[in-house]
């Protein structure tokens, strides 16, 4: 599965102008983003905002975007990162806008439940949110960006190797958790 | 902490996050499994409703029915309440949701038809019929005005996102002038609007491509050469800017005339995009 279109070569005409490129980027782009934003963020409005503002900023940064050894996907999450951190204060923050405060009962599912639409997903989620923020990122970008190890050290600046190590870490401690919680 | 179990916890992550099952009988791989499993449903691109499709069809028409009763009775009731929003009663869908919302002081709840339809346009999307998906961007964007105020933001940017998909791949050169009349002006007033911030003044009275041009902005900051920017999001600017309009225009006889004029304005950029699908 996730067939990986050869990113440089996509990226290369999509810096070249094409516009097919540039569809077909945003075409890949774009589910990956919208999952870690959905899971870093909970809500599907912010997180369909946020990812729509990855895509600009994506498309904008296009032409300073070298390939330098970096992965393509390390470089559009690490704006993804970055957008979401933004969206989390605002939102969380107590500034959430007006016009989203229903006018009456709304009888719709909360925001979680139309993200998440199993018990087992909100149950991770909860799982998850006990970890400290960077081993959660971290699961987060391997788990929901879908990216490998190489690509999260990327985004994180460790070594692949240090990604993996930490990764174990956060699944023991997730173990332990759901272990004591049974 | 062995490197073996390192190593199968990598392998095992690797698995999920290509959307695979992990080769394991870990509870916590298989719970990690299952949470994307239910992020790639929420994330993909034809949605499915949250409105599911055995209520989609009844409950509405259920509740116009309603609706028209309670609005008849609305204009004896409060006669003189609601006098400003009988007076447009010859367009039904506003008069309605105005008296609803005088009555009840609760928007009609129109939102999920929306929704469902640019759900549907993603689904055409994904299936390659960019036509269809154009029409029923179309039939969404004249439906947008509509629907609750609140609402309005976060489907005119779904709208928004989904308008690039839509639009016939343009020619990597800048355009001539669009043979429409209509849109002659348009180049230069996105040119101009290119610096304006795309989330600004969205809800109120979206005015011509305004949010295009800002995602023209980047498209054609973005990709070095700035031809396929500004020829993509020309392409996408004029077609959302004649959407926009009908929806900026939308409490004036939105439902015909936003189709069609949409209609027009998407046709005309298929005349100068070049399908080089």
């Amino acid at each position: 599965m996730s067939p990986l279109v050869d990113d440089v070569a996509l990226v290369l005409a999509a810096q070249q102008g094409s516009d097919a490129a540039v569809r077909d980027l945003l075409a890949q782009v774009r589910p990956a983003v919208l999952r870690y934003a959905l899971a870093r963020l909970g809500r599907r409005d912010v997180a369909e905002d946020v990812t729509q503002e990855v895509c600009l900023a994506v498309l904008t940064g296009l032409s300073r975007y070298e390939d330098t050894g970096r992965p393509f996907r390390s470089y559009v999450f690490a704006i993804a990162a970055h957008k979401v951190a933004d969206a989390h204060r605002a939102t969380y923050r107590g500034a959430v806008a007006v016009a989203d405060v229903p006018d009456g009962p709304d009888d719709s599912p909360g925001p979680e439940e139309q993200v998440l639409r199993n018990d087992e997903a909100r149950a991770a989620h909860a799982l998850l949110d006990t970890l400290p923020d960077d081993q959660r990122e971290l699961l987060l970008l391997r788990v929901a960006a879908g990216l490998s190890a190489e690509e999260v050290g990327a985004v994180l600046g460790m070594s692949p190797g240090a990604v993996r190590v930490a990764q174990h870490r956060a699944l023991n401690r997730l173990r332990a958790v759901a272990g004591g919680a049974r | 902490m062995s490197d073996l179990e390192v190593a199968r916890d990598d392998i095992a992550l690797s698995a999920i996050a290509a959307g695979n099952a992990p080769d394991s009988d870990d509870p916590t791989l298989l719970l990690l499994a299952s949470y994307r499993a239910d992020l790639d449903e929420a994330a993909a691109p034809p949605e499915p409703l949250r409105v599911d499709s055995t209520v989609v069809p009844l409950a509405p028409r259920r509740r116009r029915a309603t609706l028209v009763a309670l609005s008849a009775a609305a204009g004896i009731v409060v006669g003189g309440l609601t006098a400003g929003a009988v007076a447009v009663a010859d367009r039904p869908g506003e008069s309605l949701y105005a008296v609803h919302v005088a009555v009840f002081g609760k928007a009609e709840t129109k939102t999920s038809d929306v929704t469902a339809l640019l759900d549907q346009a993603s689904g055409l999307l994904a299936r390659g019929d960019r036509a269809g998906a154009r029409r029923l961007l179309g039939r969404a964007a004249a439906a947008i005005p509509t629907v609750p105020e609140s609402d309005r933001p976060a489907l005119r940017r779904r709208l928004d996102d989904l308008l690039p998909y839509a639009a016939e791949p343009a020619r990597p050169t800048p355009r001539p002038t669009p043979t429409a009349t209509r849109a002659t002006p348009r180049p230069t007033e996105s040119e101009d609007r290119s610096g304006s911030n795309s989330g600004s003044g969205r809800s109120a009275e979206p005015s011509e491509s305004e949010d295009h041009s800002g995602s023209g902005s980047s498209g054609s900051g973005s990709s070095g050469s700035g031809s396929s920017g500004s020829g993509s999001s020309g392409t996408s600017g004029s077609s959302s800017g004649s959407t926009l309009d009908s929806s900026g225009s939308g409490s004036s006889g939105s439902g015909s005339s936003g189709t069609s004029g949409s209609g027009s304005g998407l046709s005309g950029s298929d005349d100068s995009g070049a399908d080089d699908h």
